[in-house]
């Protein structure tokens, strides 16, 4: 029968494969922007709610007045609640800062469009007087320009900067590739293009969820003398993570197995069990190899070791202490 | 024709030489916040997704605890394990069933924009996690750690914050409840 052990090693091993044929997740600042995003987004929906909801009691309270006119004592009247103006937060710590006046207006290429469920110019349909009132909805969409380059270069490089502006704390992809964006609303991706004509496409999108399109279509052209693949560059070339293990047993005191394989250029290699411990150093071209010792492992029972690679990638072996 | 492509990959590793040694080295070096991102950011995301068992929101909740740490980074980062102030993060967010339907409603909206989710594991081993799930939250959480990332009994108490005795019981009571339900042999002991 199989053990629980043996099971577990395999489902764990399937989580791990899982994981490192996934795609790449988002990058550290990409995931605080969404973060930061959804905050801003649940707070501006928080406020629409309350919005709506006191538009709806008042209505709700009109209509009743109106039915039972003068039969019943004038009912009092309860202070609304305060509206909050959706939290913004600041790049640097989290915290939450004062709400940006600022707000810009469209302008070049960009193709705008809004929630058309939205209306903020709404008044409450009802006779109640009320102090409050619902802060105006940002509907409008964030600026997006493409500076560079512009609509029809010929390019003869395939990696291309795309850059432009955008609104403030608004995020900008073109397809699944987000741009970087700095704080002044900056924008910059970089895009490998493919020859011929290319149409690149993107969409930023502000805090409120408004988008903003705009799009070049760019050329590039074949080089007689070179090929289309992009220029080198100072890094290091890909190198997919293998490995793999010499014995897999041994009866030597103290036991240790040789571990090797590749994987990317400068990446640390960890080997570990519950009764050894070993490091190395992928060198210039991906190789690395480590011999690990395991002084305590019981003799004539099998131990799991994982060899993990810092990007994530894992493969586990199992070794035996025979003598 | 659009464009195809490939976003470039920025990642810069330091450089060391290979150093086989028979045991831990007891020394950390205090690494800044996205290395420590990138190092431990797949193993994370395993752990989130044995617990939780949700494909789209495994990523979010793993992010969500590193944005924990970010936040909290000038006292984290100087713990002897800050990987084990993330992963008890990580552990506490995925067996919460209410904090984890509203990642996966988040994870999912943002799929409509074009995200992936994690590959769905072969049914026998998603039979496993499922019943692993199924455990006490502290059973299933030693669990995982146990089997997933091959932690010893010191690790996880250390990142459950408990005792290595009760991290034995929850190992103990986790592995027969697992093996009675998976019908196995239970196998050696933790």
């Amino acid at each position: 029968m199989t053990t629980l052990d043996a099971r577990a090693r395999r489902a764990s091993m399937a989580i791990y494969d899982s994981v490192a044929t996934a795609s790449p997740a988002v990058s550290f600042p990409t995931a605080l922007r969404r973060h930061r995003i959804a905050q801003i987004t649940a707070g501006v929906l928080a406020t629409a709610a309350v919005v709506v909801l006191i538009a709806l009691g008042a209505l709700v309270r009109t209509q009743a007045s109106g039915d039972v006119a003068d039969s019943v004592p004038p009912k009092v009247e309860e202070p609304a609640p305060e509206v909050v103006p959706p939290p913004v937060f600041d790049d640097t710590d989290g915290e939450q800062a004062a709400p940006d006046p600022e707000s810009t207006e469209p302008t070049g290429q960009v193709e705008g469009s809004t929630d058309p469920q939205v209306d903020p110019g709404a008044e409450p349909t009802t006779t109640t007087t009320t102090t409050t009132e619902a802060p105006p909805a940002d509907t409008r969409p964030p600026i997006l320009t493409i500076d560079s380059p512009e609509d029809g270069t010929h390019l003869e490089a395939a990696e291309v900067r795309f850059s432009g502006t955008t609104e403030p704390g608004a995020i900008v992809a073109a397809g699944r590739w987000f741009a970087d964006v700095s704080a002044e609303g900056r924008w910059s991706i970089v895009l490998f293009l493919t020859e011929g004509a290319n149409h690149v496409a993107f969409v930023a999108v502000d805090a409120a969820g408004n988008q903003a399109r705009a799009a070049v279509t760019v050329h590039l052209d074949p080089s007689p003398t070179t090929t289309t693949r992009p220029p080198k560059d100072d890094r290091p070339p890909a190198v997919a993570f293998t490995a793999h293990n010499v014995y897999g047993e041994c009866s030597e005191t103290p036991p240790f197995d040789v571990y090797y394989g590749t994987a990317a250029p400068g990446a640390t290699i960890t080997v570990r069990s519950e009764f050894g411990f070993g490091s190395a150093t992928a060198d210039a071209e991906g190789r690395w190899e480590v011999k690990v010792f395991f002084p305590e492992a019981p003799i004539g029972t099998s131990i799991l070791v994982i060899v993990r690679d810092d990007e994530g990638n894992a493969t586990r072996f199992e070794f035996v202490r025979t003598g | 024709m659009t464009a195809q492509p490939d976003f470039a990959a920025r990642s810069a590793k330091a450089g060391r030489q290979a150093e086989p040694t028979a045991a831990p080295a007891p020394v950390r070096a205090v690494v800044a916040f996205e290395t420590f991102y990138q190092q431990e950011l797949k193993a994370v995301i395993g752990l989130a997704y044995a617990l939780s068992g949700s494909r789209s929101a495994a990523e979010d909740l793993a992010q969500e605890a590193f944005i924990a740490a970010h936040k909290q980074w000038e006292r984290v980062g100087r713990y002897d394990a800050p990987g084990a102030w993330v992963r008890r993060v990580v552990a506490n967010l995925s067996v919460s069933m209410f904090r984890r339907a509203v990642r996966e409603a988040k994870a999912l909206a943002r799929l409509r924009h074009g995200d992936a989710v994690l590959p769905a594991l072969p049914a026998e081993d998603e039979e496993f996690w499922t019943a692993v799930r199924a455990l006490p939250r502290r059973q299933a959480q030693a669990i995982a750690l146990h089997y997933l990332e091959d932690r010893s009994v010191a690790d996880i108490a250390d990142i459950l914050e408990c005792t290595e005795s009760t991290v034995k019981v929850h190992l103990h009571k986790g592995r027969k409840r697992l093996a009675e339900v998976l019908g196995l042999e239970a196998g050696e002991e933790a």
